[in-house]
């Protein structure tokens, strides 16, 4: 058989973007592709169907006790161990052994990848996200557009716009909680307040339809998200491969990890086992696009190269989780069309940098995943969740990372990723800082809490990986050039988060996806 | 969704483990008891007997004693869980006990109250603020209970 004009490895974000950025080219797409079991058809909300189903074990808990998993297994979020959810990460550890010191790393084998959980935020980075970068705003914006057009995204041109760029094509924003509007009310009664102390808060962006598009109807705000997956208003990579697959521009082969790679002056060979199978294959193409994610394109790398001493990079968002009080709202039932989508977004510009924030309502995960967080009596805890359902929200802010030579990948002798994190690093103000300086702000408009209720969540958490083979002006080894070759070959391309030489304190899935349709355009001009 | 749920199965469960079935359901009625009162479906019971043997595999002669002694069991579990800050076999028990009735529409008042009921802000804050002393009571109890049972983590001392 003759070669593929390229072959791209992993179906998340970044790679479905990078095939589908490849139309009209033999394109082979190899992943290993987990998908969900069958999955129930379920109507209405999940707090409708919690009152009228006398009992929801199979959905919630599962018959293999999946969302049991935290108490005695190490800690998955709580939106990846719901039973219908748990295919997203399931057989990661064994596919790819990582040994981890101070860092809590999150991977997924599945068709979609991690945007199967995802929280579906997307936030353009402006020219100041990308400093350090080869790349420029101008020459992602299109592609940006595109992504809008093709996921539908929701949101508002508001205060956010100068983070977020100006996009006339946003359906409506997601309708928000009573907690997120008082809130949003608050803010902006006292916007000059705010303004003084750099924070703008506004509407979330969402890869979430507000109206139907594309065959895909509008959110009903079931709140399932941590226990289904592939609700269709929630964009996933998974329906753009489907596209792709159907319109014959794409060849897909599931069950296929990938092991390696050798290239030579006109192509390049994979190497797969065959799940199925347990068989090696080998697959030639001219062009390899590596899109597994910065970890597994990172190890791919390092395991064709044979190379066991090489320490790379490896960046993620730190992140603070702030508990939110609104007493005004305390004894009120609980707001059940509640989204757990984020609500809101807070940027605050804070010791020259900016952090950004996701306000959340506490809806979404069961109530016995936080019944002990709070430190009363069980009965009392669970009185005061009950009290307090509508009146609490939670803050989730992410920090910039840069690289440091204490935060890095290897690959081990025996085929694992070891990964060590030092100090989380970034170049502005430490986790918790920032918090502290928007207590003050925040009572006044009637929200309250507490920096000693500031939680850390162990790195990694964020699951904002990144920087592992960076593009640079001029690369080194394991670095790639702006158009996404890595250093060192002629038809190797890196796609993913791996790119990225920096964080920005921001989501990054969208440009991840941006990033991906640029090299794979330009790509397919080159491939004759 | 199916209301009727088929027993629970798991892959590998450890040789022994119906030995422990009698024990684990007669400790299931009674955590049961200490938070909800009244009496535990089959169900749930069946489940927590599975989920133990999944979740807490060493036998809990803490959880044993509490049973044998009917000593109240969420001050037990509040004085342990303040003196040490880790994941603790009692705790996680209990836990296991809120997940399965969690799940149970009977249990909705007790976790998100009634359905459309709004209590008036001065009640809501009254029961809040009672968490303080009925933490202090439990917690004091729980100590009493410890010191005077002998009671640790791994049981009677």
């Amino acid at each position: 058989m003759a070669p593929f004009d390229a072959i791209v490895v992993g179906a998340g974000p970044a790679g479905v973007m990078a095939a589908r950025s490849l139309a009209g080219k033999r394109v082979l797409i190899l992943d290993v592709g987990r998908q969900p079991d069958s999955l129930p058809d379920l109507a209405g909300d999940l707090y409708s169907l919690r009152q009228s189903q006398p009992d929801l074990f199979d959905l919630l808990i599962g018959k293999d006790f999946d969302s049991l998993h935290n108490l005695h297994n190490e800690p998955l979020s709580l939106k990846l161990k719901a039973p219908l959810m748990r295919y997203i990460v399931d057989d990661a550890r064994s596919l790819a052994p990582v040994r981890s010191q101070n860092f809590n790393a999150t991977m997924s084998f599945a068709a979609g990848g991690l945007a199967n959980a995802w929280g579906a935020g997307v936030y353009r980075f402006t020219a100041r996200d990308l400093e350090g970068f080869p790349v420029g705003k101008p020459e992602l914006e299109p592609f940006y557009d595109e992504l809008t057009e093709h996921m539908g995204v929701s949101g508002a041109n508001d205060d956010l716009t100068p983070s977020f760029g100006n996009d006339p094509a946003l359906q409506p924003p997601i309708e928000l909680s009573r907690f997120a509007s008082d809130l949003q009310t608050g803010y902006q009664r006292k916007r000059a307040l705010f303004a003084r102390l750099g924070v703008s808060i506004g509407r979330t962006r969402l890869a979430v339809l507000t109206r139907p598009h594309r065959g895909r109807p509008p959110y009903n705000y079931g709140n399932f998200e941590f226990f289904r997956p592939h609700d269709p208003s929630v964009y996933n990579p998974v329906y753009t491969l489907r596209e792709l697959i159907r319109a014959g521009h794409v060849r897909y082969e599931p069950q296929h990890l990938v092991l390696r790679f050798a290239q030579s002056a006109d192509d390049v060979t994979v190497t797969t086992r065959n799940l199925q199978t347990g068989a090696h294959e080998v697959f030639e193409s001219r062009t390899l696009i590596l899109a597994a994610g910065a970890l597994n394109s990172a190890k791919l790398v390092l395991e064709s190269n044979n190379d066991h001493e090489t320490r790379l990079p490896l960046l993620d968002n730190p992140m603070t989780c702030l508990p939110l009080f609104r007493p005004n709202r305390i004894g009120q039932a609980l707001d059940t069309y509640d989204s757990s989508l984020g609500q809101l977004i807070l940027i605050h510009e804070f010791q020259g940098t900016v952090l950004q924030g996701s306000v959340y309502g506490t809806a979404g995960p069961l109530r016995s995943d936080i019944l002990f967080e709070l430190p009363f009596s069980i009965t009392a805890n669970l009185a005061w969740l009950r009290r307090t359902a509508a009146a609490t929200g939670l803050l989730m802010m992410f920090y910039p990372a840069d690289p440091h030579p204490d935060n890095y990948l290897q690959l081990a002798t025996d085929g694992a990723l070891e990964l060590r994190y030092g100090q989380p690093v970034t170049k502005g103000p430490a986790r918790g800082v920032g918090e502290k300086a928007l207590i003050p702000a925040l009572r006044k408009i009637g929200f309250y809490t507490a920096a000693a209720l500031c939680q850390y969540p162990p790195m990694g958490s964020g699951i904002h990986y990144a920087g592992t083979l960076p593009m640079r002006e001029k690369p080194g080894r394991y670095e790639l050039y702006p158009d996404g070759r890595l250093h060192g070959s002629q038809n190797i391309y890196v796609v993913d988060g791996a790119c990225f030489p920096r964080l920005p304190a921001k989501n990054l899935t969208l440009t991840i996806m941006a990033n991906a349709m640029r090299i794979a355009s330009r790509l397919r001009h080159r491939i004759l | 969704m199916s209301c009727d749920s088929p027993q629970p199965r798991l892959k590998n469960l450890p040789p022994g483990h119906s030995d422990q079935t009698a024990l684990l359901e007669t400790e299931a009625r009674y955590l049961h008891g200490c938070f909800f009162g009244n009496s535990a479906p089959d169900d749930v019971i069946n489940r927590y007997v599975t989920a133990n043997i999944l979740c807490c595999p060493a036998p809990g002669s803490l959880t044993d004693t509490i049973v044998a002694r009917r000593l109240d069991a969420e001050a037990v579990e509040l004085f342990l869980r303040w003196r040490n800050k880790d994941s603790r076999i009692l705790t996680k028990k209990i836990r296991i006990i809120f997940y399965l009735v969690e799940v149970r529409s009977e249990y909705y008042p007790a976790f998100f109250g009634k359905a459309v009921h709004n209590e008036t802000r001065f009640r809501a804050a009254l029961g809040l603020l009672s968490a303080l002393p009925q933490t202090a009571w439990k917690y004091l109890k729980g100590a009493y209970l410890v010191h005077t049972n002998r009671l640790s983590e791994n049981g009677p001392v």
